[in-house]
Parts: C-alpha cells; sequence; structure tokens
C-alpha cells in the first residue's frame, strides 16, 4: 500500500498536470516535486507524456464522408420555428421500423396472419422473418450489454413479460446484448450475437401471441417484400415449447451451420 | 475563425440591421460559417463522447439543427464554437438525463476510492494501443468522460472547462484527475479482456510508481 502521503502529493500532481505550463499552481507544484524525491520526478514526466498521448489519441477521428454537406442542407429548412425532431438518420430507422410494426400489425389485425396452410402459418412466419430481417438491418441501441446470457436475461427479465431463454448455439454464437421489442401489440426479446465478423439478431417470442403452434421445425425463412434497397437476408425460426426464436446474420450461409440446443 | 460572420456589416449582429430579426440570408451565412469552421471539431467530441458513428452525428445534426433555429441568440462570432458545444453538450445531458437503460458499472463508482488501493501510474505503452481508447472512454462515467475531453480534446484550460460546466474549478481538477486514474484502470481492463496473443507491450498492472 502507497504511503498516505504519497497518495495525496500523486493526487495533487495529477491534478497540476492537467493545468496549462504557465498556471501557478502548477509552477508550485513542479516546485515541489524536486523535493519529494526521483519517484516523483518520474511521475511526474509520465503525467505529462500521458496527457500529451491523451491530446493525440482524443483527436485521431475519421469524419463521415458528407457530413459538411448534409449539415449545410439543415439551412435549407425554415429557421426560427419549431422543426420536426425527427432529424437524424437513427431517428428515421426508428421511423421506419415503426412504420413496418405498425404495418405488420395491421396484417395481424386484419386477419392475414390467421391463413395457415398445412398447420405452419407460414404468413405468420413470414412477417416474422420480415420484422427480424428489417431489426437486423436497423441500428439499434442496447438496453442490456453483456456476453453472459445469465446476466442479460437478468437485466432484461423488468421490460419482458416472459422468461428470456437463450439458445446455446453449437455454432460459436457469442452475446452483445439485448432490449425489449414489440412486435404488433406484443413484447419480444431482441438480441445481438456475433461470431468473428458476422453480427446476427436473434428474437424471441411467445408462439401464441403469433398464432403460432409449438413443435415449428427448424426453418430457413426467406423474406418477401424487403424494402427497397436492401438485401433479403434468410431467417433461421425455430421453437422449443411456448416460445419460438427467429435468427438472422449478415451472412446467410452461416445459418445453416448454426444448431440451437443441437436441434 | 478567420473571417467575419456578418459580410460588410463587421462588428454590428444583423439582428441589428433593422431593428428587427435576422435576415434569412445573413442567418444563412452565419450557419454556413459555423458549418465550415466547427463541424469537424463537434463531430470528433460526440464521437468520444458516444463512442459511435451513427450516434456521434446525430447528436451533430442536432446541435446544428437547433443552432439554425437559434442563431439569432449567437451574439458574438468568435464565440461561435463554444456556443455549438455547449448546444451539443446539452443535448447529449438531456439524453443521458432521458435514457433510463441500465448501464454497466462506472469506473467512478469503484475507483474512487483512492486510498484504499495503489493509484495506478500513467502507462504509455496502454495508450498505444489505439483500438482500446474508445473501448475505454466508452465504460468512464460520463460526467468525468465530458470534463475530460473538455480539457484533453477541446483544449480549454481547467479554468475554462470549470466556466463552460458552471463547475468549481476544484471539482474540474478533481474530475480530470479521477478520470485519468479511471482510464488506466479501463485501459488495463481492456487490455486484460483483449489479452491479444502475441503482444510483447502489454502493461503490468501498478505501471510505474
Amino acid at each position: 500500500m502507497m504511503p498516505p502521503d504519497q497518495v495525496a502529493w500523486r493526487r495533487a500532481m495529477g491534478e497540476a498536470a492537467a493545468l496549462p505550463a504557465d498556471d501557478s499552481q502548477r509552477l508550485r507544484m513542479q516546485a515541489e516535486i524536486a523535493g519529494l524525491g526521483p519517484w516523483a520526478e518520474a511521475e511526474w514526466l509520465a503525467l505529462l507524456e500521458e496527457g500529451e498521448r491523451w491530446r493525440l489519441e482524443l483527436g485521431r477521428v475519421t469524419q463521415p464522408d458528407g457530413l459538411e454537406d448534409r449539415l449545410l442542407r439543415i439551412a435549407e429548412g425554415p429557421r426560427g420555428i419549431g422543426l420536426p425532431r425527427i432529424l437524424g438518420t437513427r431517428r428515421l430507422a426508428w421511423m421506419a421500423a415503426a412504420a413496418l410494426l405498425v404495418a405488420v400489425s395491421a396484417w395481424f389485425a386484419l386477419g392475414g396472419a390467421r391463413a395457415p396452410e398445412d398447420g405452419r402459418h407460414p404468413a405468420n412466419l413470414q412477417a416474422i422473418a420480415l420484422l427480424a430481417m428489417n431489426d437486423h438491418l436497423d441500428t439499434h441501441t442496447l438496453e442490456v450489454k453483456g456476453e453472459v446470457p445469465g446476466e442479460v436475461a437478468s437485466g432484461l427479465r423488468d421490460r419482458i413479460p416472459f422468461e428470456i431463454e437463450f439458445p446455446e448455439f453449437e455454432g460459436g454464437l457469442r452475446l452483445e446484448g439485448g432490449r425489449r421489442c414489440t412486435l404488433g401489440s406484443h413484447p419480444v426479446c431482441f438480441s445481438t450475437w456475433r461470431k468473428g465478423d458476422v453480427r446476427f439478431t436473434l428474437i424471441q417470442l411467445r408462439l401464441a401471441d403469433f398464432d403460432l403452434p409449438p413443435g415449428l421445425p427448424r426453418t430457413i425463412v426467406t423474406p418477401k417484400g424487403a424494402a427497397a434497397g436492401r438485401r433479403p437476408l434468410d431467417v433461421l425460426v425455430w421453437s422449443k415449447g411456448e416460445f419460438g426464436w427467429a435468427l438472422v446474420g449478415d451472412d446467410s450461409s452461416a445459418l445453416v451451420a448454426i444448431r440451437p440446443w443441437g436441434r | 475563425m478567420g473571417h467575419s460572420y456578418y459580410g460588410t456589416r463587421c462588428h454590428r449582429h444583423p439582428a441589428e440591421a433593422d431593428g428587427h430579426s435576422m435576415r434569412s440570408s445573413d442567418a444563412r451565412t452565419i450557419f454556413e460559417s459555423l458549418v465550415r469552421a466547427h463541424a469537424a471539431d463537434l463531430y470528433r467530441f460526440a464521437f468520444r463522447l458516444l463512442g459511435e458513428a451513427q450516434g456521434a452525428e446525430d447528436l451533430v445534426q442536432e446541435a446544428y439543427h437547433h443552432a439554425w433555429r437559434s442563431v439569432e441568440s449567437l451574439r458574438d462570432p468568435a464565440a461561435g464554437r463554444a456556443w455549438l458545444l455547449t448546444i451539443l453538450r446539452r443535448r447529449w445531458s438531456r439524453r443521458l438525463r432521458d435514457e433510463s437503460r441500465r448501464r454497466g458499472p462506472r469506473l467512478e463508482e469503484r475507483d474512487v476510492d483512492q486510498s484504499a488501493s495503489p493509484l495506478p501510474g500513467p502507462d504509455i505503452d496502454l495508450l498505444a494501443r489505439r483500438e482500446w481508447v474508445q473501448d475505454a472512454l466508452n465504460r468512464l462515467d460520463p460526467r468525468l468522460k465530458e470534463t475530460f475531453l473538455l480539457v484533453f480534446l477541446e483544449g480549454l484550460s481547467c479554468r475554462e472547462a470549470a466556466e463552460r460546466l458552471g463547475s468549481p474549478l476544484g471539482t474540474v481538477l478533481s474530475r480530470v484527475h479521477r478520470a485519468r486514474v479511471a482510464l488506466r484502470v479501463l485501459l488495463r481492463d481492456v487490455s486484460d479482456e483483449e489479452d491479444a496473443p502475441g503482444m510483447t507491450t502489454r502493461a503490468l498492472p501498478g505501471g510505474r510508481s
């Protein structure tokens, strides 16, 4: 343990090192350091070097292409009155997601989802696959971040009114975190995973909420009606007990190798 | 700023020209000057605050939208950068307040008890791993990060930062110091997690002391 005096000095040196070179407090500190011994001189120099390195490193940020042009276009809008606050691209993405949810909700409400064919309710699966794909392609903030499934599930417990189960993937996917999402009026659990450079989105839902029967076979669904400019991505759907899961990844071919619970 | 915002009416606010509101052309000129002069700096600050590109651009766009709506309130051309940065920080603070989502453990909470454990000294080797810098910042307490960035990224003196934040100088000095200590610990955390095989410059806990 460091002597209390030394702790206090290190703190004082740390504060003084953040001051400008000609600041009187810093100059006083520099004058006192010589009397503290070699450790203080070494620490002081290291502090100054560290500060310079931080200044250097923090400035290394690449500006996105076209930012200035996008900002200049703001002046094309009206001034001095309340502009719509829905401005950023993230918000636009959320708007698109909300519009999709409304559309899917309407689909369910109008009975479009109640057209079972051979007992597998493919219309529902299509809607769920489409939602999963769009959710995957949009940018979402994770409410709970973490790699430990139990901890993430615990963090989301108060937000999602059913038991969250994260699969044990044989394909070696690593959990990044999750959040609550809503499909129509039904809550679902949204989580993101990663395997190497490939990012995956997993959605857990209650089968009964979407009029899906238990015992869905492990199925790969290609969503129809993907938004213009978006590449269709396959969605792996399966169920266990009362729950269903939809998994979509940046690379559809990776889905083939995914074996949740070894199925 | 190397040029006047107001063209031929240098040192005279456009709103004074007709005694009423600023003309659209004046407002646009001022706004464009603000974009060209400060957009890159604002983006850099926002990126370091948020740790991701899309969120940073959204925040910068919000700040400039606000600036466009209220450009008449900018009375001193030389204060444009500080004015924009204040808008950006306030919007970020509002986001922080609005976000009730849970966060991971804050370093401020687990590292401020400096008397109980040895204070880690500076370790330049860790800072040399650039890819870890943002990871460490992302885990830093937001208030410590804001103060730290004002000093080490914006280049404000601690006294200037104290004025901007409306805090006593001692508070700012303390925050900067705590941020630096916390970042050392966080960089070590990140390095331990990465634990890159073959890396030869990994520092040992304790650093120089």
